[in-house]
């Protein structure tokens, strides 16, 4: 979590019910006001700015949706119309949706009213995760759009922004860049810890099997967040994780700040059952741990061997060895057999015994392994 | 200190620096230090009465004339190829139209209307515009004309004479035995012999002298099928520019126009949208005036009316009242020498037209690429209110190839040229002609005559016989030409077993051996790791002999990073190096099973970063990326081992 970039403070959070229904299809539900600090990249030096992100929780507790009030343009100087937006989010602070107050309009340049399809459009821009408004400055839109150089020798509207009709409402893209910013900030990882506050045990189990990734990350981040460690949730999160890469660096990450028991536990699961990138991952992540393992863990490791097949899970393991776990029989005992493998691993392998300490008999394999290789050493 | 022991230690503290060794056999310039003869003037000093001229000869493998960022760029390349190289500039600093005489923008590719936008050109340039801010966070002009000079100068290949100009050549049938410079500061003429000669100058002066074949003017539309070019051929050329520098006074500031101001029309002025005045602050490049004769021959003249213009405007800037914004805007600095845009166009054995870049011709001997607008300066400039300022005729939807056919002459065998005197039609000189273009020409240009010294070929023949090891060699050496990937036989990376990253965030490893060192649109060329104090490592079967290992990183090559004039320009960009850019990072070879640090890189600077060391024999090198200069993950583009 980032907390660098983001301020968020919570005065006095205000409960309440509300009975209509008029803004969701539950019919008692809970709203929260949360007052909270955003940035936003439209104001000077990404100024904060202070607004009220309402939660609304189901009739079980849960948090289904956020919405804030937000102003259609940051207007540096004052001469735009400004209208209120709201604009509404799931529990995972993906965007849904803008609604405005009824017989408000959103404005274009020199005053021209959206149409019906702008709208739609709008909806359309909001929605895009990659919109080119992610990579737009404001200036760039400030800047007035005509051929003219932009230096002292410059091209021919070097500053200005050109944008695809399809990326854009045109005479609207301070609006578009406004709202994007602002459904798309830092305003979503808020939106996250918050929902995060209201899931139980039975909720991350459900989201974990939900077979949906943006849901079951959420899941594995909050538990970090919250510092959850029981453990059918962690067997679920190795579950889940050994069959999904996406889920492996916000869990391997989760184990990490955990205590040692779990730590070292999970991370061997992850070598039992994990693929090549898992193991990748988890070896690694035991070479920069500066955790203190149980006694003999790394030995019970050795004993995982066959189960690293490429080159780089080999030379993670011999490092992790060479680091951690010096001069041990058993390790040696289990890389004898890799001798005979493909010569990157073998080769590495036959470096690595060789300043171990060996038997006889290993120390037989090793010259046999020279004498037919000594050339590619 | 005392002033004597000052005298003692400063000099041995600017030998150990290097100064005097960049002057080569030639510091004995000026007189023997044990000559204590007083200069008495007419009073029968040998060798100084009738003629004052000192004489000097230096042999080299490769002259270039003109020190602008085109002979920087072909003078350093040629000289990190190999080559002993002399570098000519007749002004006492260095960068030409870039320098702190002129200040132009060292623009470079950008407006394309694809995704990226701005391409900016990578080698020798991208070099310079890092390396300035390191030194020069402060914009300081006078400071980048030093930062050009400490880059050119620690060259141990290169000789640079500033102050010196072009005289005369002496030929031998088609070639140029050699060429005459005289330096004025130490009335010293120096007679340069050199197997290749390069005129980055602009106006080419030597290249004319010598017979080289050129043009001036524009050609009509039919000759080369040019849809932007006029009906007819004639004269005219792109103009003259001053720049200026303001400074806010905080109070309101008088302005007097000089006696030779000419009065500003801006009521007729302002009817083209591109004359306008939208600052105080950095010059209007409107204010410009070309000729449609001989802007060579006329330039003193020019540079004395676009004065007279430039304070009319500036005046009416000041004392209309329509500008209120510059009542406490005083002028700091303007510029007394004009920036130049076109003159001479030497014709190579390919004419690079508007046909070619639009079309984006396809040219087996690529060595560069463009993408600046068709940005046609109309005739006349500031004389001739009745045509836009400029015409702004077509941008490009991608980067343009530049041939190297264009770089040599036709007709004069061992000639080079590099910059804005290349062999291009006038219409698209309109596009070539911006400085980051011309950069990346001049580095092919010297690159390619180092390469003709060293094989005793002229440049034609190199085109014919070794194109494509020219090419793998500025792609070696981070230069760019799009659909063109390296593939060079005696990088030994190639030929790895396996190639793998501690981690990977974006793209992967096996991308850095593609042959592509940047991303292009849509096409991902780049590994990038998760995090800092990561590790790559590649392996082979069979063990390598390896002196260096070479890598490109990321600077963000959608990123502008050239210096302004006008701070307000500098949005969007990083002012100092690129924080995605590798900052500390080490070289390991395993021998005998051991990994051995066989070399280190702290602070760097560059976007290609190469560690060269004892021959070492191993079966794999694995790098240790540690740290960048702020971005919190670490991105490159290739990896080869030699």
């Amino acid at each position: 979590m980032n907390f660098n970039k983001i301020l968020i403070l919570l005065f006095f959070p205000i409960w309440f019910f509300f009975q209509n229904g008029e803004d969701s299809s539950f019919s008692k539900i809970k709203k929260i006001e949360h007052q909270i600090t955003v940035g936003h990249p439209g104001n000077e030096d990404n100024g904060l700015e202070q607004s009220i992100l309402v939660e609304v929780r189901n009739k079980k507790g849960l948090a289904v949706e956020f919405y804030m009030n937000v102003e259609s343009v940051i207007c540096v100087k004052s001469v735009c119309k400004v209208v209120p937006v709201r604009i509404y989010w799931n529990n995972l602070g993906g965007y849904q949706k803008y609604e405005l107050d009824k017989g408000v309009t959103l404005e274009k340049y020199e005053a021209d009213l959206f149409e019906k399809e702008d709208y739609v459009k709008l909806q359309s821009i909001l929605s895009d995760l990659d919109s080119p408004f992610k990579n737009v400055r404001i200036d760039e839109i400030l800047t007035v759009v005509d051929e003219t150089h932009n230096d002292a020798d410059a091209v021919s509207g070097a500053t200005a922004l050109e944008l695809d009709e399809e990326d854009t409402v045109p005479g609207a893209a301070l609006t578009c860049f406004t709202l994007w910013h602002w459904a798309h900030g830092d305003i979503e990882t808020i939106i996250r810890n918050f929902a995060g506050e209201s899931l139980k045990k039975q909720n991350f189990l459900k989201l974990l099997n939900s077979k949906n990734v943006d849901k079951q990350l959420f899941a594995v981040e909050q538990l970090d967040e919250r510092k959850i460690y029981k453990k059918i949730l962690i067997e679920e999160v190795i579950k889940q994780t050994t069959s999904n890469n996406k889920l492996l660096k916000t869990a391997v990450n989760y184990f990490e700040n955990s205590d040692s028991k779990i730590y070292f536990s999970a991370i061997k699961k992850l070598l039992q059952k994990g693929n090549e990138s898992q193991k990748i991952v988890s070896l690694n992540s035991l070479l920069k741990s500066e955790l203190v393992p149980p006694k003999g863990y790394y030995n019970e490791l050795s004993l995982l061997i066959s189960n690293l097949k490429s080159y780089q899970e080999i030379s993670l393991f011999l490092r992790l060895m060479k680091s951690k776990n010096p001069n041990s029989l058993e390790v040696v005992s289990q890389l004898i057999p890799l001798l005979k493998s493909d010569l990157l691993i073998s080769r590495n392998v036959y470096w690595f015994l060789k300043k171990q300490q060996l038997n006889k008999n290993q120390e037989q394999q090793l010259n046999i392994f020279y004498k037919e290789y000594q050339d590619q050493l | 200190m005392k002033r004597r022991n000052f005298f003692k230690t400063g000099a041995k503290g600017a030998l150990a620096a290097g100064l005097f060794p960049i002057m080569g056999d030639i510091t004995a310039q000026t007189s023997s230090s044990s000559d204590k003869r007083l200069f008495n003037w007419n009073e029968g000093v040998e060798g100084i009465k009738g003629d004052p001229i000192r004489r000097k000869t230096l042999n080299v493998d490769v002259a270039v004339i003109g020190g602008g960022m085109s002979g920087i760029s072909a003078a350093v390349s040629a000289a990190r190829n190999g080559a002993k190289v002399v570098l000519v500039q007749d002004r006492p600093v260095l960068g030409g139209n870039a320098s702190s005489e002129m200040r132009v923008t060292v623009n470079g590719v950008s407006s394309l209307q694809n995704k990226h936008k701005v391409e900016r050109e990578t080698g020798i340039v991208e070099e310079l515009l890092i390396e300035n801010w390191h030194y020069n966070p402060q914009e300081s002009y006078p400071v980048w004309d030093h930062v050009l000079y400490n880059y050119v100068i620690r060259e141990k290949n290169l000789t640079l004479l500033l102050n010196t100009s072009a005289l005369s050549v002496e030929m031998n049938d088609d070639k140029i035995k050699s060429v005459v410079c005289r330096q004025l500061t130490t009335e010293t003429d120096f007679t340069i012999n050199a197997a290749m000669f390069c005129d980055c100058s602009g106006d080419g002066f030597m290249a004319a002298s010598a017979g080289a074949e050129f043009r001036m003017g524009r050609e009509g539309k039919a000759e080369f099928n040019e849809k932007f070019a006029p009906d007819e051929p004639d004269g005219w050329v792109m103009g003259d520019c001053f720049m200026m520098i303001t400074k806010d006074m905080g109070k309101p500031v008088p302005f007097y126009a000089p006696d030779y101001a000419i009065p500003f029309d801006a009521e007729t002025a302002f009817k083209d949208k591109h004359r306008k005045v939208k600052q105080v602050k950095e010059g209007f490049w409107w204010v410009e005036l070309s000729s449609k004769v001989d802007i060579i021959g006329e330039r003193d003249e020019i540079r004395h009316r676009l004065m007279a213009h430039f304070y009319g405007v500036w005046d009416h800037i000041k004392n209309s009242g329509d500008f209120p914004e510059a009542e406490n805007i005083a002028l700091d600095w303007i510029g007394s020498i004009p920036g130049r845009r076109e003159s001479r166009r030497f014709m190579g054995d390919y004419i690079l037209k508007e046909g070619d870049l639009l079309g984006n011709t396809q040219f087996n001997d690529a060595i560069a690429f463009g993408g600046w607008s068709l940005d046609e300066h109309c005739p006349g400039g500031i004389e001739n209110l009745k045509e836009p300022a400029s015409y702004f005729h077509s941008r490009f939807n991608e980067v343009y190839q530049v041939p190297f056919r264009c770089l040599y002459s036709r007709n004069i065998s061992n000639l080079l040229f590099a910059g804005r005197n290349v062999s291009v039609t006038h219409m698209a000189l309109s596009s070539t002609r911006i400085i980051g273009t011309c950069s990346m020409m001049g580095q092919a240009a010297g690159t390619a005559a180092a390469m003709c010294a060293e094989k005793g070929v002229n440049p034609r023949g190199l085109y014919q016989k070794h194109m494509n090891e020219l090419q793998e060699q500025l792609l070696r050496d981070d230069s760019y030409f799009p659909y063109r990937p390296a593939n060079d036989p005696k990088d030994k990376a190639k030929k790895v077993a396996t190639i793998f990253a501690s981690s990977t965030s974006s793209g992967e490893a096996k991308l850095l051996l593609d042959g592509v060192s940047r991303d292009e649109v849509d096409k991902i060329h780049h590994w990038q790791s998760e995090g800092l104090n990561e590790e790559l490592q590649l392996e082979w079967s069979k063990p390598q002999n390896l002196t260096s290992v070479e890598m490109k990183f990321d600077t963000n090559l959608q990123r502008k990073m050239m210096m302004h004039k006008d701070p307000e320009k500098n949005k969007g960009q990083i002012i100092g190096i690129p924080p995605e850019l590798i900052k500390n990072l080490s070289v390991e070879a395993r021998i005998k099973g051991d990994w051995v640090e066989v070399g280190k890189v702290e602070y760097n600077k560059t976007r290609l970063v190469k560690v060269n060391f004892n021959e070492v024999k191993t079966t794999a090198i694995r790098v240790k990326l540690k740290e960048t200069h702020g971005a919190e993950s670490i991105k490159m583009f290739e990896i080869r081992c030699y």
